[in-house]
């Protein structure tokens, strides 16, 4: 009886083991994009602005295949602007993507801008998002504070690297 | 009398044509994004200590706070989400945190699918959001259950005020 218990319960233990998928991250960019704050009105007010840009989510580019994939965040995102006053006008930055598939997430923090016309945000390391595989395409928010209203449009370049869980070459 | 009927049966196929066209119009068709839209604008909750901007992004609606009563908390300083559970978040801004995330127009003046954030307690809501009038909606947030929560009638404010 007491092997046959241990026999189901080893089965047991193989078959879970089995059904776990493992994953490993994949540098999923840079991906370059271009973006204005709040649609690149000539006037932003004080206040929070945001600026959206749309991403195609192609993990074959970079040669792994979307069914493998798991989860995603935030390697890093770097910003610059052209704008004669820089990041100086924000207090803060945050970096978050939503999209038909998954629910939005804070991917990325800069809660003190140091100014400049280029900042670095790094992904914040426990923000995933899960089944990332759904995606076709994502928006990536990028939002801040201006400390002043601004008489023109802030518009930024910018790169980020993501980092895809894929269960390729580990099965 | 034949060159009359071949008149009366172009008329008639002319009539046919216009009735078409115009039923094809896409004013006569029901348009759900359209009706959804609705919730775009600058929103009060009954509070009204705070301004909600809600916009559309993709197939999803997401309200940012875009106005606070009192934007300095005691010490003076700019109010963050001191509640948060999550740590990482007790120094951002609550002025253009987005407190509604996700709402997908689901048909009948109903929102669904979406969360709610209480700054004030640091809680995350399920939450779902039906049109009362082109200016009135009712937010309801809840954990669980639909029927074990609560409701707030926020009010769409008009442009320039």
């Amino acid at each position: 009886m007491k092997k046959i218990l241990i026999s189901i319960l080893s089965l047991a233990l193989i078959v879970s083991i089995s059904s776990c998928t493992s994953y490993e991250d994949k540098e999923y960019g840079p991906i370059a994009f271009d973006a204005a704050f709040e649609g690149g009105d000539d006037w932003l007010f004080e206040g929070p602005v945001e600026a959206i840009t749309t991403i195609k989510f192609k993990p074959e580019d970079f040669g792994f295949s979307k069914e493998n994939v798991g989860g995603m965040r935030l390697k890093s995102i770097t910003i610059t602007t052209e704008n004669k006053n820089g990041f100086d006008l924000f207090d803060n930055m945050k970096v978050e993507v939503s999209s038909p598939n998954t629910d939005m997430l804070t991917i990325g923090v800069m809660n003190k801008i140091e100014g400049g016309k280029s900042l670095t945000i790094e992904g914040l390391k426990e923000s995933k998002i899960k089944n990332f595989n759904e995606v076709d395409e994502f928006f990536l928010h990028i939002s801040g504070n201006l400390t002043q209203e601004l008489e023109e449009s802030f518009e930024i370049k910018g790169t980020f690297t993501l980092l895809v869980e894929s269960s390729e070459n580990n099965e | 009398m034949m060159k009359t009927n071949k008149l009366t049966l172009s008329l008639l196929m002319v009539s046919v044509f216009l009735l078409f066209s115009f039923t094809n119009d896409s004013n006569m068709v029901p348009s759900d994004e359209n009706e959804g839209d609705l919730l775009v604008g600058v929103w009060e909750p009954g509070h009204g200590k705070a301004k909600v901007k809600i916009s559309k992004v993709g197939n999803k609606y997401f309200g940012k706070i875009v106005w606070l009563k009192e934007p300095k908390n005691e010490l003076g300083e700019k109010k963050m989400d001191v509640n948060n559970p999550d740590e990482k978040m007790n120094e951002t801004p609550l002025l253009g945190y987005k407190i509604l995330k996700d709402f997908e127009y689901v048909g009948d003046d109903v929102w669904e699918n979406g969360t709610i954030y209480d700054p004030e307690n640091g809680s995350l809501y399920s939450c779902t959001i039906k049109k009362k009038s082109k200016t009135k909606i009712e937010v309801r947030g809840y954990i669980g259950v639909s029927m074990i929560g609560r409701t707030d009638t926020w009010t769409k404010l008009q442009k320039g005020k």
